[in-house]
């Protein structure tokens, strides 16, 4: 048996973000395991001190271009919690049409760019472009829809334009729609392909399993990614106005990131951890695809996060086409943006691809946001990751060095984590 | 001149689209603009100006000359028109398109405006000034010319005008027209007395004194005081019907092989627009690129075309954030000009009329 | 943004050799002639990465807000760094390494850059025609002129008369206006032109009922760091 063990992974790539890993194990006894984040942090809750209301999701979207629809959406609910603001039915719809593109547009990106490549034995798409050209075309393809479907509605996807308090000031075209919808039918097949892909590829499996808490938002009737409460597969539903009695974010020293933990400890959020709390909430074809790719709940092993995403996907999909529906029955109406009725504290929960996003506010009564936390999936995972480097190390211990490089390197990606989203959390008491 | 009904109007317009790509005046957020019709019932007659002139229907913001590609030399003009209509052009704009007219046939003839502008049909209508209106002063306050259909309306429906053969065509093709009652007339030109009075905006000199007036202001006080406040944003030339400045571009296709020849708006008032190789700029300060432009509505292209080229629409007045009047900036000129001492004959009868 | 060239992207690699693209990329080289450089410099290390960088590069493009111009990343400049530190880190976080800031820069703050991508995001358009001139071997053309013309272009009504203030009249174009045809306003996320009449728009922005200090803060979202340079 090998007694020492000395690995450090300088900028792991093919992660948003800069983040490295350091294992250090000495006379067969894991000495340390970190994931360090050495990303500058970006202080976005200072730097948003003192702006006006109607500009927070603005500067929030900037805080990630893959999630952006995520923030702005968890900024904006933030925003009207604190002024009571109510939108219209119609606006709740597109906003979460738009969500339907990011979940699809994440979870695309980061199964074919970043997590394939492992399987294909290449280190990025590039490589693929040429070697499996039907493969990398599949996924430019889905991306380019996802992208649509934000565009059509916010304008864009990389920070969305139409989405201000108070709801929607674009209104997508009824043509445009219908034939979104139709490309959108016409991408199951794209999905069906990547899902036989998918079980073809050789499957990790973590070793020494143990039952893990899940967070994530759960809805009535609805697969939540915008809507819903906050919700622990270890407890029960929580309110979203008291979640911070629940999530606790504390510093460790090798971390511009935040860590967090629940009363109970370690816990994990994003596709896996939604897939588990929502299953009864997955659609005909999101379930039928859980089952396909080997999804038992409660299903604990952090590689099956990917197949969570892909089982994510088919759900977007089902989803944008129902939105579709009920917005073309409906009849588009131009609307004006409902007004502030008053200020104060607020809380905006949503579920970004990575995992539950929280964003409080406070406003005062000129309209000035004077202090803001943001709680970010990756800090949130941050722990996890780390937890379950400490159980798989010593379990492979006995392979040969690259092997545990590479069973490392791919559990970090399967958490998809973002590590720039990460690093700029902060506490701020509110007075 | 013949008649038609609402219904008759909207008949007409339910024709055209079926055969015709129809645009025509609509509430854009609200407030007036031109837009594609599909169904008769977007139409709005509009009396006041829309925010952009209707130049870009037959001079697109952006439009392909050719394709060329860089493997073996080759390439293909793109000259692409198809018929269609615009509904609600003012008088103003009917004198501004008849102005660009003979811009692009002057010299070497431009095959793209020239191709569109054949298959264009131009259905004229009347208006109401605003205050920032001055066409009564230009002298394009009524067109005579330069419209297949233009339609005054009445009390019950619509005087019709009939400029060309195609307008009867259409006129007969889509809709039942009569001959307008002596009433109905009695009603056009009620409201065309009406619409003389209601000028705001005036210049004081006659539209043929301006050349000579502009020829002498090069060095009057008014271009550095509007240079100050000029962002040199380019609104003014890109709503005004008669600037037509283009900029060529060649843009490769991203695989280095094809390529287009695009040509896109331009615009005298903007930084770069005289800008040459070497980094000399001829008209850097602001206040000189305003100076060009209002030379260029009654000095430069008078002196070619025996026209002003300002039509008197007001858009670039009612688009400027820090309200440059090219009006206001006339009569200054107008009023320094008589200061000076040197009274043009024509101010003089004019001022004799009144 | 790059990686939404669904289309041109194969077309791309066939082209040029992506050598580091971490995100991307496992496999990175340090052999390379054309450099896009994103994220605006907040620590030493990250200035001494850039002018290795910069040695290396023939053509350095400075790709996104935050690299041409600051960006965003210059509100965080209203605040002394300890402050924000011991803020959102804890007492005595401006001793530990992992919370090292320092004032927000752009990249020409410490090497010369050769081409400028602006925006938050940047369009697409724009980083194809870059690329292209620059495999071309012409020069790219930057954008100078206000928002305006890309807004006139586009068709929009002015949003000053929708009764909202924008800062289109000083800001860069080459967006298409892309925020005001859905239904926004310019934030100014592609930085001032080159000769901005900031004081006729500060008079325009008060004559629509801006305070002073709302201003100030409108020109701050993006262009803090420019307009103190500018100082």
């Amino acid at each position: 048996m090998k007694k020492d063990l000395h690995i450090k992974i300088d900028e792991i790539t093919r992660v948003e973000g800069h983040g490295n890993v350091v294992i250090d194990v000495r006379n067969g006894r894991v000495k340390e395991i970190k994931l360090e984040i050495i990303e500058s942090p970006r202080f976005f809750e200072v730097m948003l001190r003192g702006r006006r209301y109607d500009e927070a999701q603005h500067i929030m979207s900037r805080i990630c271009g893959i999630c952006a629809v995520s923030h702005t959406s968890a900024s904006l609910k933030a925003v009207e919690d604190a002024m009571g603001i109510r939108i219209s039915r119609q606006s709740t719809l597109l906003r979460k049409l738009a969500f339907c593109g990011e979940t699809l547009q994440s979870h695309i990106l980061h199964l074919f760019f970043l997590v394939f490549p492992d399987f294909l034995g290449e280190g990025s798409i590039v490589p693929i472009l040429k070697t499996h050209p039907e493969i990398a075309k599949k996924g430019l393809e889905l991306k380019r829809l996802s992208n649509e479907v934000c565009a059509a509605v916010a304008g864009r996807h990389i920070h969305p334009i139409s989405f201000f308090p108070g709801g929607v000031a674009y209104l997508p075209k009824v043509e445009e729609l219908k034939r979104l919808r139709g490309l959108l039918k016409a991408s199951f097949d794209d999905l069906e392909y990547t899902l036989e892909l998918m079980e073809r590829m050789p499957r990790r499996e973590f070793p020494n399993l143990k039952a893990r808490e899940f967070v994530s938002l759960k809805g009535k009737g609805e697969y939540a990614v915008y809507g819903g409460e906050p919700y622990s597969s270890k407890g029960s539903a929580l309110k979203t106005a008291n979640y911070s009695k629940k999530i606790k974010e504390y510093i460790v020293p090798h971390s511009a990131a935040k860590h967090a933990r629940t009363s109970k400890g370690t816990y994990m959020v994003g596709a896996l951890a939604r897939v588990n709390n929502n299953w009864r909430q997955l659609g005909a074809r999101g379930r039928k695809a859980a089952i396909e790719a080997g999804i038992r709940v409660p299903a604990y092993d952090p590689y099956l996060n990917n197949s969570a995403q892909l089982v994510e996907c088919f759900q977007a999909v089902e989803d944008a086409i129902s939105l579709i529906d009920e917005l073309l029955d409906r009849g588009l109406r131009q609307e004006p943006l409902a007004k502030p009725k008053k200020y104060g504290r607020g809380v905006g929960i949503v579920e970004a691809p990575r995992g539950t996003l929280y964003h409080e506010y406070a406003i005062d009564r000129d309209g000035l946001v004077q202090s803001a936390v943001c709680i970010i999936p990756t800090a949130q995972n941050l722990r996890s990751i780390e937890d379950d480097m400490r159980s798989l190390v010593p379990a492979i211990i006995d392979r040969p060095r690259e092997e545990i490089r590479g069973a490392i390197e791919s559990l970090v990606r399967a958490y998809d984590p973002c590590i720039s989203c990460s690093t700029h959390m902060m506490d701020v008491r509110f007075e | 001149m013949k008649f038609i009904t609402k219904t008759g109007l909207k008949a007409l317009v339910t024709g055209l689209i079926r055969d015709y790509k129809v645009y025509g005046t609509v509430k854009k957020d609200g407030f007036p603009a031109y837009g594609e019709i599909t169904d008769a019932k977007q139409l709005v007659l509009l009396q006041t100006p829309t925010h952009l002139s209707a130049k870009g229907f037959v001079f697109p913001e952006r439009e392909t000359l050719l394709r060329f590609n860089m493997e073996d030399g080759s390439h293909k003009p793109v000259v692409e028109a198809a018929d269609q209509v615009i509904i609600g052009l003012h008088a103003c704009d009917i004198h501004a398109m008849l102005l660009m007219d003979r811009v692009f046939a002057y010299g070497a003839p431009d095959a793209n405006y020239l191709a569109r502008r054949a298959k264009t049909l131009v259905i004229g209508t009347d208006c109401m000034p605003d205050e920032h209106c001055f066409c009564q002063s230009i002298g394009t306050m009524h067109a005579t010319e330069g419209f297949d259909l233009f339609l005054h309306q009445t009390k019950n429906g619509f005087a019709i005008d009939v400029g060309t053969k195609r307008g009867a065509a259409i006129l007969r093709k889509y809709t039942k027209a009569v001959t307008a009652a002596a009433s109905e007339i009695r009603n056009m030109e009620a409201f065309e007395k009406k619409r003389a009075g209601s000028f705001k905006t005036r210049l004081d000199a006659p539209a043929a004194a301006l050349p000579a007036i502009y020829a002498r202001s090069d060095a009057s006080p008014v271009w550095d005081r509007i240079g100050s406040i000029c962002y040199g944003c380019g609104s003014c030339n890109n709503v005004c019907p008669t600037c037509y400045c283009f900029d060529v571009r060649d843009e490769p296709a991203a695989n280095l092989k094809q390529g287009e020849r695009v040509r896109v708006w331009d615009a005298c008032t903007l930084e770069e627009f005289a800008l040459v190789a070497g980094g000399h700029n001829f008209r850097k300060p602001r206040g000189a690129r305003l100076r060009h432009r209002f030379n260029r509505k009654f000095r430069y292209l008078t002196d070619v075309f025996n026209a002003p080229f300002c039509v008197g629409c007001g858009r670039c007045i009612r688009t400027c954030l820090v309200n440059i009047n090219i009006a206001e900036v006339t009569n200054e000129l107008i009023a320094e000009d008589a200061k000076r001492g040197i009274i043009d004959e024509t101010v003089r009868t004019k001022k004799a009329e009144r | 943004m790059v990686l939404s060239c669904e289309n041109e992207l194969p077309e791309i690699l066939r082209q040029v050799d992506i050598v580091n693209f971490r995100e991307a990329m496992t496999e990175r080289h340090e052999d390379y002639e054309i450099a896009f450089v994103e994220g605006s410099i907040s620590r030493k290390e990250e200035a001494h990465k850039l002018r290795k960088i910069r040695k290396k590069a023939r053509v350095v493009v400075a790709l996104g807000a935050c690299s041409s111009t600051g960006g965003l990343n210059c509100l965080k400049n209203r605040f002394p760094m300890r402050y924000l530190q011991e803020e959102v880190y804890g007492r005595g976080a401006h001793k530990k390494k992992a919370f090292d800031t320092d004032t927000v820069r752009p990249i020409d703050a410490f090497i010369h850059v050769d081409y400028y991508i602006h925006g938050c995001p940047i369009p697409k358009k724009e980083f194809l025609s870059v690329l292209t001139a620059l495999l071309m071997g012409s020069v790219p053309k930057i954008t100078n002129h206000p928002v305006c013309v890309d807004c006139k272009l586009a068709g929009n009504i002015c949003v000053f008369e929708k009764g909202k203030t924008c800062l289109g009249p000083v800001t860069r174009a080459g967006c298409d206006a892309i925020c005001v045809t859905y239904g926004g306003v310019c934030w100014g996320c592609r930085g001032l032109v080159d000769d901005p009449n900031i004081g006729a728009h500060t008079e325009t922005l008060k004559r629509y009922g801006l305070t002073a200090d709302s201003v100030m803060d409108s020109f701050n979202l993006y262009d803090r760091c420019a307009i103190k340079r500018k100082r």
